[in-house]
């Protein structure tokens, strides 16, 4: 019954303290017609949307006949397998996979595990494309307005230790090209001189692409850096949006305690034809470990 | 185009007659050959190019008149020499067309399947432009115009020529298009006159005048020659011969499928687009000097080459021809490809027997046998002596001759013999617009609905009878706000009756299983009736729009600055056109002429009022006046578009 499914669900996500989640292939026109495609859908919308289909599919596919209960895990992976599309291996050359990934903390590591994550999901050895979208800083002040379409100027000593991670993903093969987002002139330029690898995309947003800086057109023309556009608000999933998102979809009690810790939003384009095969989002959230917390049993 | 190489002679009406059956049964087995060694052709890239005709003006500014100058055919030799030499990243392609004041132009290698190339598209025109305009003499002007407005008119020639009758011009017999109007390459006199005389008397083309308030009523042409006279219909401006069609321009656009599946696919779905392409690209209010109550030059055409005999046309009883034909040789498809869209079948489709079953024994699947064996209900008009008797293991000039003078709104297009060329699909209902800038637009706008047709394996399948009422409704007068337009509702497919499902995978892979008929209920059931604005834009909770869909799959793919920006003004002009908010090229026109200080209300554009209106539309082009009726200014830095390196290299 579906209340026992709900049920095992809350238990499962209770226990965990960590969580990663795949969608699946958005681009399918059941989600289009599902959700009366809103023309002003923005990719935050798409990933929610596409989170709450893969919640609800994976409480609905869950096997509770006993003694075949799933059992309650530390990471607990919910992963909208009928909406994956596969990527035939011998295909693979004349698809190009390219994955955006949101951080939301200054944290290395979490590239090497979104790597993993995308490369594990999807089947794939190699990705062709990383870029990789830097935590936002919480405005300096009040008046400032929340306006995602001015680039930042970086903190290149932050970026170091990120971007030295996205190099050793090209080290060990599994990412071709590396890139970031919303660059301005300047903080390209000393990305640029500084790094071993250099960046080969800068994707600005596309409320600005017939007005982009000369020097930076300039700039990436010079340096060989392709400027690409994208359309995403400039935090795709907050920590409050996930946190309401996992107490809707799946009654955690302790919904306040997740955080998000990346999104990964991949698409995989068939070269040469222009169509894009599928497109998906891999998240991971985090919670710290809960004090107090029920001990819950399933027998 | 069609098919321009040829060897000998061209042979008279009577010489062909006895090898018409010759030429359409080789021409099978050229299909044939061709079909068996290609049909498995697996993963062909993209590949995609426009055709623009332009027309040759001249302007007599002392005199205030505007003339068609017949340099075509010399510029092209000009034009082509670099071909000849076998010069190799050529711009851009030329070709004569059926009138010696046109030129056409392509660019010299197609466009890829990479997003860099939409940025590509306009510099290319651009630079086409300036190739002729350096031909040309002061007082002469390239113009991307669909139709001329004094097309036919007294004088409307460069060099002039007098016409005193019919017997003035043999080979069309026109009273009003000169003979030597006509490009001297001998397949286009030919057309001309076997036409008329498999027709057994000249084309009688006729199109409702606008009726403003001191139009004469009824409005009838003063004409001697008989046979014109009873040709031409009261209320109607007269025309009377293939000139007045074929010497309209258009803008066309192929491209080509990954393989004969994706092809039939985008053949189909791009059926039903064509009407709302002809109604939003609409250029052509004006003909013969008068001021007509259609905006698009569609019917103009079909009736400038329409050899069908009064039997054909059932107004008279089948003696010597096989049956009545419901269509001209150029006009809308009748019938889908793919095995899934049959059922959309219900227009009646004429077809000749004998290619049919030549064709269902070789093991060609159904509908594309009745595609093939209903273009052979047309027989070949022109014929050379030396291009008879054809290897029909390499060679395709039969095949070609009639698939080519079956001149329709999509165009299926096997690969050609000795050549990488794939299957191909011709979009061809585009009307020509003033400016490269809304050329690009619409071929951009095609190009990119085709990606997100394949990409969201959409469904704009909706019974022929109802993409034909579209087609007649999309030529009417400001049809772009006053009409609506038959359009299937839902385009994704799980809501619609099962027997209309999608098929191809992205492999290539067709999906028989949902082919059943359907009740007649449900094939109507599954369109509903929208405005132009709703079917590009959108509309809540009634139609996703094209635009909006677009958009979404810009969103996917990793597109360039340069590119995405240029896009999103194709996007504006195409969304606001859709909306009125901008004016049709049509609409602008017919605003020009009517509110024309020496506009007297009667319908008539005189040689004054034409020449103040093409030199508008020249300053338009040059970018010398703005005009936001038409189109805001692009907001782009034309640096972009223009650096050489864009254009050779699509960076």
């Amino acid at each position: 019954m579906d209340t026992d499914r709900n049920e095992v669900a809350r238990i499962m996500v209770g226990h965990a303290s960590h969580i990663r989640l795949h969608t699946g292939n958005v681009i399918n026109w059941n989600l289009l017609k599902k959700h009366k495609f809103r023309p002003a859908m923005t990719s935050s919308d798409e990933l929610m949307d596409a989170m709450h289909t893969a919640m609800q599919t994976w409480i609905r596919s869950m096997n509770i006949e006993s003694p075949n209960l799933p059992e309650p895990r530390n990471i607990l992976d919910v992963s909208n397998t009928e909406l994956v599309a596969p990527i035939d291996s011998e295909q693979r050359d004349q698809m190009k996979l390219s994955v955006k990934l949101f951080l939301t903390r200054w944290d290395p590591e979490l590239i090497r595990q979104a790597v993993d994550h995308v490369t594990r999901e999807l089947g794939v050895q190699r990705i062709d494309s990383v870029i990789v979208s830097l935590p936002i800083s919480p405005p300096t002040s009040l008046l400032e307005p929340n306006n995602n379409s001015t680039s930042v100027i970086h903190d290149l000593e932050k970026v170091k230790p990120i971007w030295k991670e996205m190099q050793s993903t090209v080290d060990s093969g599994h990412v071709t090209n590396i890139g970031v987002c919303d660059f301005d002139q300047e903080s390209l330029k000393e990305l640029n001189d500084w790094a071993r690898i250099k960046p080969s995309t800068n994707q600005i947003n596309l409320t600005n692409c017939c007005a982009v800086p000369c020097d930076l057109i300039q700039y990436s023309r010079e340096k060989s850096i392709e400027l690409l556009t994208h359309n995403d608000p400039a935090e795709i999933l907050s920590g409050r949006k996930f946190q309401s998102f996992m107490s809707e979809a799946t009654d955690d009690i302790n919904s306040t305690s997740w955080s998000p810790a990346y999104v990964a939003r991949y698409s995989v384009l068939v070269r040469y034809r222009g169509i894009v095969h599928s497109k998906g989002y891999l998240l991971s959230a985090e919670r710290s470990s809960q004090d107090g917390a029920e001990d819950y049993g399933f027998f | 185009m069609g098919l321009l190489e040829f060897d000998g002679e061209p042979l008279t009406w009577q010489q062909l007659q006895p090898y018409v059956e010759h030429v359409k049964s080789h021409g099978i087995q050229q299909f044939l050959h061709n079909y068996n060694r290609l049909m498995k052709r697996p993963g062909d890239m993209l590949k995609w190019g426009d055709e623009v005709e332009y027309m040759i003006l001249k302007f007599d500014h002392k005199n205030k008149k505007v003339q068609l100058s017949l340099r075509g055919e010399e510029l092209c030799e000009i034009l082509q020499e670099k071909e000849r030499k076998k010069m190799k990243n050529l711009t851009s392609l030329w070709r004569p067309e059926y009138a010696s004041y046109m030129v056409e132009g392509t660019p010299g290698v197609p466009y890829l399947g990479y997003m860099a190339q939409f940025n590509v598209v306009e510099g290319n025109m651009r630079m086409r432009r300036k190739e002729v305009q350096e031909l040309l003499n002061e007082d002469e002007q390239i113009m991307s115009l669909t139709v001329f407005p004094r097309l036919g008119c007294v004088n409307f020639t460069h060099p002039a020529y007098d016409i005193t009758g019919p017997e003035s011009n043999p080979v069309s017999r026109s009273l009003y298009f000169p003979d030597q109007a006509i490009t001297s390459h001998p397949r286009f006199p030919s057309l001309t006159r076997n036409i008329r005389l498999r027709r057994g008397k000249k084309v009688a083309i006729n199109i409702p005048i606008f009726k403003d308030k001191n139009t004469p009523s009824p409005f009838i042409e003063q004409i001697t020659d008989p046979e014109s006279a009873a040709g031409a219909k009261p209320d109607h401006i007269y025309m009377d011969c293939m000139g007045f069609g074929m010497g309209n321009s258009c803008l066309q656009l192929t491209f080509q499928a990954c393989n004969i599946e994706e092809a039939k696919l985008l053949y189909d779905h791009l059926a039903p687009v064509c009407p709302i392409m002809l109604a939003l690209s609409a250029a052509s209010p004006l003909y013969k000097g008068y001021i007509a109550d259609i905006d698009a030059r569609w019917q103009v055409i079909a009736g400038s080459v329409d050899d069908r005999t009064s039997e054909e046309l059932g107004l008279e009883p089948l003696k010597h021809n096989k049956q009545v034909i419901r269509k001209s040789r150029y006009d809308s498809i009748d019938s889908y490809l793919s095995s899934n869209s049959k059922i959309f079948n219900d227009i009646n489709v004429e077809v000749n027997q004998d290619a049919k079953s030549t064709l269902l024994n070789a093991g060609i699947d159904e509908l594309l046998a009745q595609h093939i064996a209903h273009l052979w209900i047309r027989d070949p008009l022109t014929l050379f002596s030396k291009k008879i008797d054809l290897d029909d293991e390499n060679e395709a000039d039969h095949f070609e001759n009639i698939q080519s003078t079956n001149w329709q709104s999509m165009r299926f297009k096997p690969p050609p013999p000795g050549s990488s060329i794939g299957w191909r699909v011709e979009f061809r209902v585009c009307e020509a617009q003033l400016t490269d800038f809304e050329n690009a637009a619409f071929v951009v706008f095609i190009v990119l609905l085709t990606r997100v047709i394949l990409t969201y394996k959409l469904d704009f399948l909706m019974p022929l009878s109802y993409v034909d009422s579209n087609m007649e409704k999309s030529q009417k007068n400001n049809a772009i706000l006053k009409e609506k337009f038959y359009f299937r509702k839902n385009v994704n497919t799980s809501r619609s009756p099962a027997c209309c499902t999608q098929l191809c995978s992205f492999n290539g892979k067709s999906n028989d299983n949902n082919t059943a008929k359907c009740a007649e209920k449900d094939l109507s059931d599954c369109c509903a009736e929208m405005t132009i604005d709703t079917i590009i834009n959108g509309k809540e909770d009634v139609f996703p729009g094209f635009i909006p869909l677009i958009r979404r799959y810009l969103d996917s793919v990793e597109v360039g600055v340069e590119a995405r920006c240029s896009i999103s003004e194709y996007l504006n002009l195409i969304g606001k056109r859709a909306s009125g908010e901008y004016m049709s090229a049509a609409q602008w026109i017919r605003h020009f002429v009517t509110s024309h200080p020496e506009y007297k209300q009667d319908s008539v554009v005189t040689d004054s009022i034409a020449y103040d209106l093409l030199v508008r539309c020249d300053q338009i082009e040059k970018g010398e006046v703005k005009c936001h009726q038409l189109f805001g200014m692009p907001r782009h830095k034309s640096e972009y578009i223009l650096a050489n390196k864009d254009l050779m290299n699509g960076s």
